[in-house]
């Protein structure tokens, strides 16, 4: 069994709506550990993505520290770098569809309001943490569209924090409601959202 | 449809369901076990109440399928699947008796 911290404690972000992000290898299914609190997977499955060139893989090859080995060493260390990611250009495509379909769902109804913009931001992040992965500099930040240098998203601070407070509400339940007018500043960026992941994806590498 | 875009649409018609027949004072707003709760306190309800129940049945389909991600032909994923279109159909039923 080996247990690791891994994401935004490990980049010392650290607020108040911060989660302890924490994986655990195991053989085969292992009761002891909570879904809800620990992503669990298997040495097999662990191989198999660093094999692959997964982001999941870059990101605990790059922000992961153990925190108990039952066999005192490393497993991902020992592992090494994980292969070269390469699907770069099919994975920014999935996340722009996402966007997509949220977006569209916004300008439907207002009834998933507050989880559509949680999907946006998903989204967004996502397309920006694979985007910056395939050009070799991968940034797992929580606002990784936002450093990006000259490719960084430009929408106001309003609707990003909007997007941001959404997927926190969605995802652990806390924060202060999302009010109309910051929904409104959020549609009002859609354009530029999907224009950005447009011109994003057709510099894309992999 | 890709896998994920089947499980954020799966959460999108669940609540869009509930959303649209409760007046809640507050809506729900994901199907994370701490939304669920979240809803839950704002809104008084009991943690036994059918309405409730089904919902934590749900997110925890969802979870598994989410854990399942790379197993695409997969009994347990199937099966999964399946009580997810079930407890949804319940879930509809209870909402239209106005519980």
């Amino acid at each position: 069994m080996h247990i690791y911290v891994f994401g935004s404690l490990c980049r010392g972000e650290v607020t108040r709506e911060s989660d302890v992000d924490l994986l655990a290898v195991v053989d085969g299914d292992d009761s002891r550990f909570d879904p809800l609190v620990y992503s669990v997977y298997t040495y097999g499955r662990i191989r198999e993505l660093y094999d692959d060139g997964s982001p999941f893989a870059w990101h605990l090859a790059r922000e992961s520290r153990l925190v108990f080995a039952s066999d005192n060493h490393d497993f991902l260390a020992d592992l090494g770098e994980p292969r070269p990611y390469t699907r770069c250009r099919v994975d920014c495509d999935m996340f722009h569809s996402l966007f997509r379909g949220a977006a569209a769902s916004l300008s439907d109804q207002l009834l998933t309001s507050i989880f559509d913009l949680s999907v946006v931001f998903l989204s967004v992040r996502n397309f920006a943490t694979c985007y910056s992965l395939g050009l070799g500099r991968p940034i797992f930040a929580r606002d990784s569209a936002l450093r990006l240098g000259m490719d960084s998203l430009n929408i106001s601070n309003i609707a990003f924090s909007a997007l941001e407070r959404s997927r926190i509400l969605s995802i652990r339940g806390v924060g202060e409601p999302i009010h109309a007018d910051e929904i409104g500043q959020v549609v009002a960026e859609l354009n530029a959202i999907d224009e950005w992941m447009t011109r994003l994806s057709e510099g894309s590498h992999g | 449809m890709g896998e994920l875009d089947s499980r954020i649409e799966m959460q999108r018609r669940v609540l869009a369901l509930v959303n649209g027949h409760t007046s809640a004072a507050e809506r729900l707003f994901g199907l994370s076990h701490k939304a669920i709760d979240r809803w839950v306190s704002a809104n008084g309800l009991e943690r036994g109440k059918p309405l409730v129940v089904m919902l934590m049945t749900i997110a925890d389909r969802l979870s598994f399928l989410a854990a399942k991600s790379q197993d695409h032909l997969s009994q347990q994923r199937m099966l999964a699947v399946d009580e997810i279109e079930k407890v949804f159909g319940e879930l509809a039923r209870e909402l239209s008796k106005g519980r």
